[in-house]
Parts: C-alpha cells; structure tokens; sequence
C-alpha cells in the first residue's frame, strides 16, 4: 500500500523527527552526533526520539562506553520502509504538480 | 503555490541537506590520522632511543637493536590494527567515503613498508654512486604514495586546503630532495648520522603532518541543520 499525503504518519510530521530518519538513513548515530545535527535540546530529541522508537522507526542500543551511558539510534527496516515510501510520495506530489493540466 | 508542493519541495531538499551533512561528516576518520601521526612519532622516538643507545654504548648495542626493530614491528602492527579498528567503527556508519579512505590509506600505508623492505632486499651490496642513488630512491617509494593518497584525501573530502597543502608539500620536498642536502640525526648523546634532509620532511609529514589532519577534519565538522527548529 501507498502512502498517501491525507495519511502521513506521525513521524513525518515534524522537521526534527525527519531530519533524525534522514540522518539515520546512512548508518547508526550516537545521541551525541544527532544532536550535533538537529541542533536541538537534549529533551526535546530525547522524545523524539522515544516517540520513534515507539512507532517502531528507529532501534535505540543503551550501553556504557569508558564508564558512560552511550545511546546509538539505528533506522529499523520498517523505518527504512517507511522511509522509501515517503520520499516516493513526495517525489509523486512534485511530478502531479509539474504535469500539464489534461484537455 | 500549492502548500503541499511547499511541503515536498521543503521536505526534500532538507532530506537532500542532512544525507549531505552526515556524508561529509569525517570525525570518526579524523581519530584515524592522529593514530597514524602518533604511531609515527612513537616510531621515531624508538629510533632516537636507538641512536642514542648506539652512541653512548657503541655500535651493534643490543638494546638499540631491539629499540630498532621493535619499532618496525610497532608501525606495521599499529597500521593493521588502525585500519581493522576503524574500518568496523566507519562501516556502521555507512560513510561511503570514510570507508573508501581508510581502504586507500590502508593500502598505501602497509604497501609502502612492503615494496620498501623489498626494495632495500633487492638493492646490491656496496657503496658507490649508483647505489647510494638508488638507496636515496628508496624514500620516493615511500613518499608518493602518501602524496597520492593525500590528494585523495582532499578531493574525496571536498577540503582544498587539504589539496593546496599537498601540492605546496610536494614542491617543498622535492626541491629537498633534488638539493640531497644531509642534516645531523639521532644525535642524542652523541654525534648519531647523517640523513637526507628530504627522509626528515616525511618523517615530519608522517608525524606531525597526519596529527595536524587529523585535527583540521575533527575541528571541520559541520554545523547543525537550523531547519529543525520549525514544526
């Protein structure tokens, strides 16, 4: 089944969420690196990312690394897929938009 | 314009932005030069240890011998377990280019002690022109391969400075080693030898040279992506 713009799902649905799956796209990430990357406060990504992990989007791994707590977030397969359909969405959304009206 | 249009174009070009961001970030490979740099410093403190036990104790002492070979020993070892360590931790990753890097280093860094020790193997015995020629000779094996593998680096990297001081390094070492100017080493409690001073600029490079690339990419990672602020 497509995914269709009137039903995105949740995780799409704000700019946080999205970069986080999109940075996770290339490979699993420490806490640390996707906060470099969304800039945002350690609360805030913290439920969102819980929020994902919930969804079943990302897997987050808890370990201790040189006496600290490290989380690492991994895109699951269902994220991935997700993912896939989302972006396949958008792209359909820009091509109907660019498609010259039907005589 | 429609707001769903604004939506996916917006959507895809931060999708495009952060891929982008996380491809060009080199902070876990940055970790890698300076274990090379610090590896070759290591290496070169052994054999002024060497010399320097050489020149207090006479020649074929067999703790210089010792200091000598186990520094060899100590760079090909570091260089392997350099490469096995990081190449696990840029594979998770999935940094294409990180991964491509270490891959290129590795070759280069383990093919330069190989094709060298042979080189030295197959060199004849004796001590005319031709041969001490063809001993200086024995540094351009070991040179331009890092010079290779440093312009790679700096075109894979997209850094031009990485690239700009490449090339200023090669003009500077190859005047070096055309001018086969000596200078005094290994002269720590004594008046050690005479090496090219082209064989110290790579030891410099090797060195300090990876240490300091090691810091510009580590200080060179990209700031956040300021879009996430929205929603």
């Amino acid at each position: 089944m497509t995914m269709e713009i009137n039903a995105i799902p949740e995780a799409f649905q704000t700019k946080l969420r999205l970069v986080v799956l999109s940075a996770l796209l290339t490979g699993e990430k420490n806490f640390r690196e996707l906060k470099g990357i969304t800039e945002a406060t350690d609360g805030n990504l913290g439920a969102q990312l819980k929020k994902l992990e919930e969804a079943g989007y990302i897997a987050i791994r808890k370990a201790f690394v040189n006496n600290k707590p490290q989380t690492t977030c991994t895109l699951t397969e269902f994220g991935r897929r997700q993912f896939q359909e989302y972006v396949e969405m958008l792209e359909r959304l820009l091509w109907q938009a660019e498609e010259p009206p039907a005589l | 314009m429609d707001k769903k249009i604004e939506m996916a174009i917006d959507d895809i070009a931060l999708i495009r932005r952060v891929i982008e961001r996380t491809r060009q970030d080199f902070s876990k490979i940055s970790v890698y030069f300076i274990g090379i740099g610090i590896l070759n410093l290591a290496v070169w403190l052994s054999e002024e240890i060497a010399y320097m036990i050489q020149n207090l104790t006479g020649y074929g002492h067999p703790a210089a011998r010792i200091f000598w070979w186990s520094g060899r020993g100590l760079i090909l070892a570091g260089y392997v377990f350099l490469f096995v360590y990081f190449y696990q931790k840029v594979k998770k990753t999935g940094n294409e280019i990180c991964e491509g890097m270490v891959k290129i280093w590795m070759i280069v860094l383990v093919g330069i002690r190989i094709l060298g020790w042979l080189y030295i193997r197959l060199l004849p015995n004796g001590n005319d022109d031709k041969i001490t020629v063809l001993w200086r000779c024995q540094e351009l094996i070991e040179v331009l391969p890092v010079l290779f593998a440093l312009f790679m680096t700096g075109i894979l990297t997209k850094r031009t400075l990485i690239t700009v001081v490449t090339a200023i390094y090669s003009i500077f070492y190859f005047i070096l080693f055309v001018s086969m100017k000596e200078v005094p080493y290994g002269t720590w409690g004594g008046v050690g030898t005479r090496i090219s001073a082209s064989r110290v600029c790579i030891q410099c490079l090797m060195s300090l040279g990876m240490i300091a690339l090691g810091i510009y990419l580590w200080r060179r990672r990209e700031g956040g992506l300021k879009e996430t602020d929205r929603g």
